[in-house]
């Protein structure tokens, strides 16, 4: 389980979080949504330990990540893999070598073919597996973020955190993604954390949703719950309407 | 134009970055660079790969700046000799300066702007690409396998390309010295093992390349590191590491010609 | 990563890095000699700015002089030192110390390496500065309202290299002389009095210090102004720039010193004693 407890962050004088609560159950897909600006990505680096609270906790299972300094973090990170807004492929790295370079620093697979191998299979769970030769300046943005989750995916983490995994690439991919997430919780057991603003992801794969309006946590529950909800910046949010309580 | 302007303000207030601060944090990259490497962090293909990499890189340039740091030298030398007379020591004259600090003073300054800048535009925009904190979400330590690797790739690479310089130069010299002054390269060659010179000249060059790569290295690292502000955050950094760079090589000439005279 | 070839062969690798420094060359010093022809045209032709001008003076100049000086300090004592602990081996005695430092200064060091510190900070500065607003279209901007980047951009900053490179050259130069002077009193016990000697210095030597300090000075501005203008497309592209500049310029300058020397030596040699 994820803990956030009483975590507040500012940079310079603005506060993008203060004090948030939720937890993040294990096994289950839970969503954090928000608009832009809304401080998703600041919350969820919260957990690798690449942002620190100004103030509160943050909980893996029974470690308090926010007191871990950066070499105990790494053993939080092969357990709690990131990916990230934006893909972060290495550019001197061809899609193969970016998914094999975990499994051969951390010793997973004894022979070069071994680790090629499983580098291989895990791109073809993101259907890129046609592209393992080609370099990062290659591809479009969808394809890059692709081979970043296969990236992710490469030390067999218990939870995985997506920042915003659909943005950016076609609906049809899109919805492979989804069901990428479905699946790795629902047959490999992951718990995923998912920021988004996708609205046919968190009404098709969430099992919970938490949204931040102005730095606060501003609703807490199921899908349904967020349908039936009459808080109007939650209506606003979820019908994606123009009008509305909601800032610009 | 006023973005560029307050860039360029704030790439002066790095560049000028309280120089005990500045030596601080480099002494701490040091230490960290010195801890991966002891702890068997250090990649090893990844230090191949970037020494391979300087050395591809750096090979032009050191062949054109030693080939004209030795017609300057015997260009300087020339009237110095002339006027006592002695052609004998033309070799003399042009070798004590290329080897003892003309040599490796230009060598560092060219690996820095070749090598040195290149290594802080890669490591900037690496850093402005979250692609350094991939690494670190990978559980992948940043300086045993970025950091350590290029240190060390830059250090040995200038230390062999002030050897190579060093001959070139003096090779380029008695050739100029042939072509100006009519003295026979062989005089030249005389002149320059005739016992006035000894290996003492030699390795007082090549320790100061060694504390010179140290120091271009430690700055180009630090200044990619602490990048910040997209594009031209990477050009200010590449800017910042270069001047902090050439002064520190100048200012550690100054204190190694003295510690190890 | 696999073990597919990441590398082409060695030898080709290394012969192609030459050959294409030689072709890479080729190409930049053509394209910087048209923003030169361009540079000069709009002096003559351009708008008059001396803000412009005044305020590149300013970034060029009084941001070097304290770079400059303090290295060229250093430099100064370190060239005493070496040059008389070598001397020593040779020559009974330093009393052409002073004169033949001076010598050395006037005709090559003073504006040799100022401009080398010069095409590092000043290089650099230009070309991330024009590299960036290359990269964000600033500079585009700038040709749709009919104004050309050189006579904007370059311009100033070409007058202002030459004036200010003179002046670092003197005040630089100056500051070596002085801390010298102390070195050799320090390390070899030489009087102030006969280490100030101007005996050696004669209009040949005068000649190749100022044309060198022109040549440096045009040379300079111009290749980090076209390194920065050249640049396309993301965060590497200014990088890259602002590395070029600095390889470009401090090349020009060791070649150059090398050609007005030996052509200052081949002309007048049998004049200057
Ligand atoms: N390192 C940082 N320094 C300063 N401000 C930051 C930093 N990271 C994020 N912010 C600010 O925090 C706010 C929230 O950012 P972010 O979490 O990226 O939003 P989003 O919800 O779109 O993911 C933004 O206003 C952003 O500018
Ligand atoms: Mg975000």
């Amino acid at each position: 389980m994820i803990s956030f407890r009483e975590v507040s962050k500012r940079f310079g004088t603005r506060t993008v979080l203060d004090r948030v609560t939720f937890d993040v159950p294990r096994g289950a897909i839970s969503f954090v949504i928000g608009a832009s600006g809304a401080g998703k990505s600041v919350l969820i680096k919260h957990v690798t330990g690449f942002v620190r609270p100004d103030a509160g906790e943050i909980w893996l299972d029974d470690l308090e990540v926010s007191r871990l300094g950066e070499r105990e973090l790494a053993s939080v990170r092969k357990r709690c893999a990131l990916v990230f807004q934006h893909a972060t492929l290495f550019d001197s790295q061809s899609c193969l070598e970016n998914v094999a370079l975990p499994l051969e620093k951390h010793g997973r697979g004894r022979t070069g073919a071994e680790i090629r191998a499983r580098a291989r299979a895990l791109l073809a769970r993101v259907h890129m597996e046609p592209f393992a030769d080609r370099y990062p300046s290659e591809l479009g943005e969808g394809m890059k973020k692709r081979v970043a989750i296969a990236r992710a995916l490469a030390l067999d983490p218990e939870y995985v955190l997506f920042d915003e995994p659909t943005t950016g690439l076609d609906p049809v991919n899109a919805r492979r993604v989804d069901r990428l997430i479905q699946t790795l919780s629902r047959e490999g057991g992951v718990t995923s954390l998912v920021v988004s603003h996708d609205l046919t992801s968190i009404f098709g794969i969430a099992d919970r949703i938490v949204m931040l309006y102005k730095g606060r946590v501003r609703l807490i529950g199921t899908p349904d719950d967020f349908r039936q909800s009459d808080d109007p910046v939650v209506r606003q949010f979820v019908r994606g309407e123009a009008e509305g309580p909601m800032d610009a | 134009m006023s973005d560029a302007e307050s860039g360029a303000r704030d790439e002066a207030r790095s560049a000028s970055e309280a120089p005990l601060r500045l030596a601080g944090r480099l002494a701490l990259l040091l230490a960290a660079i010195g801890r991966a490497v002891a702890e068997g962090e250090l990649d090893r293909r990844m230090f191949v790969k970037s020494l391979y990499e300087t050395g591809v890189r750096s090979l032009p340039i050191v062949v054109l700046t030693a080939l004209f740091t030795g017609g300057i030298m015997v260009v300087q030398a020339a009237p110095i000799v002339e006027r006592y007379g002695a052609h004998g020591l033309l070799g003399w004259g042009a070798g004590f300066g290329t080897l003892r600090e003309i040599g490796p003073l230009l060598t560092a300054l060219m690996i820095s702007g070749r090598v040195g800048a290149n290594n802080t535009a890669e490591l900037g925009t690496m850093v402005v690409t979250e692609q350094l904190d991939a690494l670190r979400a990978l559980a992948i330590d940043p300086v045993g396998f970025l950091i350590a690797p290029r240190f060390l790739a830059i250090v040995t690479t200038l230390l062999l390309a002030t050897l190579f310089a060093d001959a070139l130069a003096l090779v380029g010299a008695a050739y100029v010295g042939a072509a100006l002054l009519g003295v026979d390269p062989a005089v030249f060659y005389t002149g320059l093992t005739s016992g006035l010179l000894g290996f003492g000249d030699v390795a007082h060059g090549l320790v100061k390349s060694v504390v010179f790569g140290v120091v271009i290295a430690l700055s180009s690292c630090h200044y990619g590191l602490a990048t910040t502000g997209g594009a031209p955050g990477v050009g200010r950094s590449v800017n910042a590491a270069v001047v902090v760079s050439a002064a520190g090589v100048f200012l550690c000439d100054f204190f190694v010609s003295f510690l190890i005279a | 990563m696999s073990d597919a070839p990441v590398v082409e062969h060695p030898r080709k690798r290394v012969l192609g890095a030459l050959g294409q420094a030689g072709i890479e060359t080729t190409r930049t010093v053509g394209s910087a000699y048209g923003v030169f022809v361009r540079t000069l045209y709009y002096l003559v032709r351009g708008r008059h700015e001396p803000g412009a001008i005044a305020r590149q003076m300013y970034e060029i100049g009084n941001r070097s002089l304290v770079f400059v000086s303090l290295v060229m300090g250093f430099v100064g004592v370190i060239l005493v030192y070496q040059g008389g602990v070598q001397t020593q081996r040779v020559l009974p005695d330093l009393s052409q110390l002073g004169a033949t430092f001076l010598e050395l200064l006037v005709r090559d060091l003073a504006p040799s390496l100022a401009a080398l510190m010069l095409a590092t900070r000043v290089g650099a500065g230009i070309a991330a500065e024009l590299g960036s607003m290359a990269v964000t279209e600033q500079l585009d901007a700038l040709r749709l309202s009919a104004a050309d980047p050189v006579d904007y951009l370059v311009k100033p900053r070409f007058v202002a290299s030459i004036v200010m490179l003179f002046v670092l050259t003197i005040v630089s130069g100056t500051v070596a002389y002085a801390c010298g002077l102390v070195g050799a009193r320090v390390f070899f016990d030489l009087s102030p009095r006969s280490f100030v000697d101007s005996s050696l210095v004669d209009p040949v030597d005068l000649g190749s210090g100022l044309v060198k300090c022109l040549a440096y000075g045009a040379a300079i501005p111009i290749l980090s102004a076209h390194a920065g203008l050249s640049a396309k497309g993301g965060s590497d592209a200014v990088g890259a720039a602002t590395t070029r500049a600095v390889v470009h310029s401090s090349l020009a300058v060791i070649a150059l010193d090398f050609a007005i020397s030996f052509g200052a030596h081949a002309l007048f040699g049998g004049y200057s004693r």
